[in-house]
């Protein structure tokens, strides 16, 4: 006996398979329970693609506040994130009040506007942007980021997550960074926007006002504010390097792919 | 020979700091540099400095200069302009304890990624004028430092 299965959408035969007649009943469960699986697969490939490629950092937001439904998705896909020895060393800390988050914007901003004021004074930002020939494209971007306004978003967003690690874990950095991309991968998932800010987070001095801020006992280490919200508007993500550029064959230096993106 | 071993004693810290900010370094790159901007401000609050602080920012680095000068960690401190403090405060320091730290840092090819001196004087200036401020380049001269700080002004 042949088992044939016809994709009716697409049009085309997917497959046959000669299946002797005994042995039908078990085999042609095991059969469609496999094309069912492989097909399920390749979906799945297919979707974890497609969020992974069309996920970008997203700063503004419309007020709507997430559902608390949302947000446990979120969070639970945080904590369902890889860590060395499953030491699972994050907590996060959901900030929703506007007044915490005027004041975590507020550091952001300082946080952002003071590191780049000194990149600007001291001409590295000039130098980092000398390609770019459009001089008031390049003004705007000098303003905002010398002002700090490219983190002040972080008020406006109607959620934050704060991202807090235990100190005392050898792989703390990676592990929190692994549910920070977890959530935001969620996020983007369900259509919402997020953002991974460290502003306020790489100088110390910052760190320690958050923590006043927001109660963190010593033994944590703040790592990052996550912004969540939904988005205003569709964009779409910023271009890569392609992986001929980054990818290398059993050292460094030899090239794995070689030309244009693969 | 007590100053010949106190400068192998001054010399051994120097290598053993430049080490331990290296290694900071390999780990955090770029980000090491703000991770040690509090650097010696603990022992300054300690000393009860803070609670004297002048309002202006020329006073401020006068008073952090009597601190480094006392301590002996520098023989100097000028500041470098004569200009008003709008946007920019440029400080030279002289014979700094730990410019032996920072030339083998330059040896490896880092720029300093620790300044306690500019440490001392960003965090009183925040501290008496609440002026947000930054330590944006140190630049090694032949005997001595020069520190461009600056500062923040958020727009409205």
């Amino acid at each position: 006996m042949t088992i044939c299965l016809y994709d009716k959408q697409a049009g085309v035969m997917k497959t046959k398979q000669r299946i002797d007649r005994v042995e039908f009943p078990v085999m042609a469960c095991h059969f469609l329970k496999t094309i069912i699986e492989e097909d399920a697969g390749v979906e799945k490939n297919k979707i974890g693609a497609q969020i992974i490629q069309t996920r970008l950092s997203v700063r503004e937001y419309l007020p709507d506040m997430l559902t608390e439904d949302e947000l446990k998705e979120i969070l639970e896909a945080g904590r369902r994130a890889p860590s060395g020895e499953n030491a699972q060393p994050w907590a996060f800390v959901v900030v929703k009040s506007e007044e915490t988050r005027r004041v975590l914007g507020q550091l952001c901003q300082r946080g952002s506007g003071r590191r780049f004021t000194g990149e600007y004074v001291t001409k590295k930002m000039q130098k980092r942007f000398e390609d770019l020939t459009d001089l008031e494209k390049r003004r705007r971007i000098f303003e905002k980021l010398t002002t700090g306004s490219v983190s002040a978003f972080v008020a406006k967003a109607p959620v934050l997550i704060v991202v807090i690690g235990l100190k005392n874990v050898w792989d703390m950095p990676y592990d929190c960074s692994a549910a920070i991309e977890n959530m935001l991968l969620m996020a983007h998932a369900m259509d919402l926007g997020g953002c991974w800010v460290n502003a306020s987070t790489l100088d110390i001095r910052d760190e320690i006002l958050i923590k006043g801020v927001l109660a963190i006992p010593e033994d944590y280490k703040v790592m990052s504010i996550m912004t969540l919200g939904r988005p205003v508007a569709e964009r779409k993500p910023r271009i890569r390097r392609p992986l001929s550029t980054m990818v290398f064959r059993e050292k460094y230096g030899v090239k794995y792919y070689e030309g244009g993106e693969n | 020979m007590k100053n010949n071993f106190y400068e192998k004693q001054i010399e051994y810290l120097n290598d053993i700091l430049a080490d331990i900010l290296k290694s900071f370094w390999d780990e955090r790159g770029r980000g090491a540099r703000y991770r040690t901007t509090l650097a010696g401000v603990d022992r300054f609050s300690g000393l009860n400095y803070t609670e004297q602080l002048p309002k202006d920012v020329s006073g401020v680095v006068q008073l952090v200069k009597s601190y480094l000068e006392d301590q002996g960690i520098v023989t100097n401190i000028l500041i470098a302009q004569s200009e008003d403090f709008t946007q920019v405060l440029e400080v030279e320091v002289y014979g700094c304890l730990h410019s032996g730290m920072e030339n083998k840092l330059q040896d490896k090819g880092l720029e300093p990624l620790a300044c306690p001196c500019a440490n001392l004087i960003i965090f009183s200036i925040e501290k008496s004028l609440g002026l947000t401020t930054e330590l944006a380049e140190v630049k090694l001269g032949s005997d001595y430092c020069k520190l461009c700080i600056v500062f923040f002004r958020a727009k409205d």
